[in-house]
């Protein structure tokens, strides 16, 4: 039976709408081990899809995500510290925050181009490391403690993960689906070509980074939830950034189900399933990042995806680039585009 | 671009989100009834043994003083003896990694309590054991840096104070004027070092000439230096991460910059020193623990790891991850249950003597005593307090 074209349309978001509501409801059956377990894959997914959205469909490829972690990690915490707000009203203020650091960042960060935007976002994220280790307020270096009793935790705490990772999930559908997702891959692909046909390149790029650093910054606060004690080397550690990067481009950069691929592979196949031997973990890691990279640059979910397409003996109507933005295709970049080199 | 067919997609989608359930339903891979049944009591750490900080030596005073307790049956808890399982995870200096690890620990291993890692990680860690409510022995962290908790967090290790003292006192029977350059790292925990001795360098009659903060990383000690040699200052007290006092030092020689005191707090007390070859001889260092004071089961250590670490100070790692272990042990043993809230309420009322010397515990913190010791041809020996010491040298390395 063939869907009719508005199911067509649609199943992807209710599907995701029917994902989060089983998850959702998994926060009340599932123990205590599977629920701290399920808030780290969520929060890794929420700022994988985030950066997902900026360097995957954006073409900026960005290694400052911790400093939206931070920004929006310590947001919600000072709140709850130093005025005793509630967590929801902190949770809310966490992207707000994240977006604000966006927004002042966005002035010089989007005047740079391809490595220098990286070394830019990458250098940010040192610096604000740093700020914080020297800012009194914050705890310095030794962090702050959050109060444990006025903290989501357990099946609450996966919830919010579950609401926060669907909204990443909902924005990378939304840049894979909408006429702003298709201005943005135009930029990634020519930007001057996209400037000629009348794209508002600085426009598009500033909603990404605002999109994307707002979703960083609501995980932010769950990730602050989550350790209670938030301190530079941990919150605002540069970690988050290379696992943003590493968890996306493993599972596939510019594809709405890579980056789920990827923090599976990565943290859960890899990170945790390798804990007692952390060292070949990190080796794997970094091979596998340059396997892809020379090997798979589209990442492993396109590559699945194609495999699977030849065991079943079906093939694409066309190899070639499609401006064909149906809603039954993905379209991710092809081997050798920007993105990949910039990571090579 | 290419196109995927929408119903792989589906099918891999799927696929990914069974693992992710499959992942977060299956990671419960130990016993849940490690609190109460007869089986093995899990214990855990998160330790850094790989990356910027590498701490075997502890992780190998745990796993001796595990071994001792299980070659003997096991600890004995409500009249039964029951073995320990310590799960050591490898967090490779991030901190993040670390705070990860200690919840699996103890949400999906069922780890009881907690044995420490070292510096700010201890920090980091005791947030979690109050928010588990799962009590943690840490040492390797001087007392007073330890923030108030909720009072999970059990810290028996010297304290700041103590060294400062004893390095005054032994300072005090050297022929120096008196005069102290102070170089510390500007963070948060530098900086607290740097005033704390450097206010009871004033109480012992000492002057801070010259006090400098300097960023971790810092290569060029030229002004450093520079302020040292003009305020004629004699004594240096750095405190400071290995490779800036292994910069600094090498420096200080080009520069012809001879005090006749120095100090080098943190990183002197790495194997690392040794590297430094004769620049490193003369320079003391504070210890937690030496071979020479009588402490306890200091022979059995020697015998156990002296081929493994010959430098003095590795071997005090050692005996400090023995004692942080063993006082967890002693805990887990009196507490009757062997549950978190009963091995905390059982380290409260510690009192006994293990490796680094007496434990007693107010406000979570109890205070072991601190040595001074002196590097010479690769080798630490103490030199302060007196009982247990050699004679003081002279700093042979920057002459």
């Amino acid at each position: 039976m063939t869907p009719t074209p508005t199911l067509r349309r649609w199943w992807p978001a209710l599907a995701l709408l029917l994902a989060t509501l089983v998850c959702f409801a998994l926060g009340g059956v599932l123990d205590h081990g599977a629920l701290d377990l399920g808030v780290t894959l969520l929060c890794y997914l929420a700022i994988a899809q985030a950066w997902n959205v900026l360097a995957g469909f954006g073409g900026l490829v960005s290694l400052g995500a911790a400093a939206f972690v931070a920004a929006g990690g310590y947001a919600a915490a000072l709140l709850l510290v130093h005025t005793g707000l509630s967590w929801p009203l902190a949770v809310v203020a966490a992207p707000v925050a994240a977006m604000l650091l966006a927004l002042l960042l966005s002035a010089a960060l989007l005047r740079l181009r391809g490595d220098y935007f990286s070394i830019g976002t990458l250098a940010i994220a040192i610096a604000l490391q740093a700020l914080i280790r020297n800012w009194d307020w914050a705890g310095g270096a030794s962090g702050v403690s959050l109060p444990v009793d006025s903290v989501p935790s357990g099946g609450n705490l996966f919830q919010l993960a579950v609401i926060v990772a669907a909204l990443a999930m909902a924005l990378t559908l939304h840049a894979r689906h909408s006429d702003f997702g298709l201005r943005l891959a135009a930029i990634r692909d020519n930007e001057p070509a996209a400037a000629g046909l009348g794209v508002a390149v600085r426009r598009h790029q500033l909603a990404a980074l605002l999109l994307s650093s707002a979703i960083t910054g609501l995980a932010g606060a769950v990730v602050a939830f989550q350790f209670v004690v938030i301190s530079p080397d941990g919150v605002a550690g540069v970690s988050w950034s290379l696992n943003a990067v590493l968890m996306a481009v493993v599972g596939g950069a510019g594809t709405v189900l890579g980056p789920l691929l990827g923090v599976v592979v990565v943290y859960y196949g890899l990170t945790r399933g390798l804990q007692n031997e952390q060292t070949l973990s990190l080796v794997i890691e970094g091979v596998l990042l340059i396997l892809i990279v020379r090997f798979a640059p589209q990442g492993v979910w396109p590559m699945l995806c194609r495999v699977a397409r030849r065991l079943l003996g079906r093939r694409s109507p066309s190899g070639r680039p499609t401006a064909d933005r149906g809603d039954e295709e993905e379209t991710v970049p092809s081997g050798t585009e920007p993105l990949a080199v910039d990571l090579a | 671009m290419r196109t995927v067919r929408p119903s792989l997609r589906l099918a891999c989608a799927t696929a990914c989100a069974a693992l992710l359930v499959a992942g977060c339903a299956g990671n419960d891979t130990s016993s849940a009834s490690s609190a109460s049944s007869s089986g093995p009591i899990v214990i855990g750490t998160s330790i850094s043994l790989s990356g910027t900080t590498v701490l075997t030596s502890i992780k190998d005073g745990y796993q001796l003083a595990v071994d001792k307790v299980n070659a003997a049956g096991g600890v004995k808890v409500g009249g039964v003896k029951r073995k320990i399982k310590l799960v050591v995870l490898d967090n490779r200096s991030d901190t993040n990694t670390m705070v990860q690890q200690v919840r699996s620990l103890v949400l999906s291993d069922h780890a009881v309590a907690l044995l420490g890692s070292c510096c700010q990680q201890n920090i980091d860690m005791q947030g979690q054991a109050d928010a588990l409510k799962t009590p943690l022995i840490m040492g390797a962290l001087p007392v007073e840096l330890l923030p108030a908790g909720k009072g999970y967090a059990w810290n028996s290790f010297q304290s700041l104070t103590d060294g400062a003292d004893k390095f005054y006192e032994l300072a005090a029977t050297a022929s120096t004027n008196k005069k102290i350059l102070m170089v510390s790292t500007n963070d948060a925990q530098g900086k607290a070092t740097g005033q704390l001795w450097g206010g009871l360098g004033k109480k012992a009659g000492f002057t801070v000439a010259s006090s400098k903060a300097v960023p971790g990383g810092t290569t060029d000690f030229s002004d450093v230096i520079q302020s040292g040699k003009s305020t004629g200052a004699q004594i240096l007290i750095a405190n400071m991460t290995p490779p800036d006092c292994f910069a600094m030092w090498k420096q200080m020689k080009a520069l012809a910059y001879k005090p006749k005191l120095a100090i080098g707090l943190q990183c002197a007390q790495t194997p690392g020193w040794s590297s430094l070859g004769s620049l490193g001889d003369g320079t003391l260092v504070q210890l937690n623990w030496t071979d020479s004071a009588g402490l306890p089961d200091t022979r059995m250590i020697v015998d156990k790891f002296a081929a493994k670490y010959p430098a003095l100070n590795d071997l005090g790692s050692v005996a400090l991850g023995y004692h942080e272990a063993e006082l967890l042990m002693s805990a887990i043993s009196r507490s009757g249950t062997a549950t978190p809230a009963a091995i905390n309420k059982a380290l409260a009322i510690t009192d006994m003597s293990s490796a680094l010397g007496p434990v007693k515990f107010t406000d979570n913190k109890s205070t072991t005593p601190s040595f001074i010791g002196q590097w010479e041809n690769g080798k630490i020996q103490q030199v302060w307090p007196a009982k247990g010491a050699i004679p003081l040298k002279s700093l042979s390395g920057l002459r």
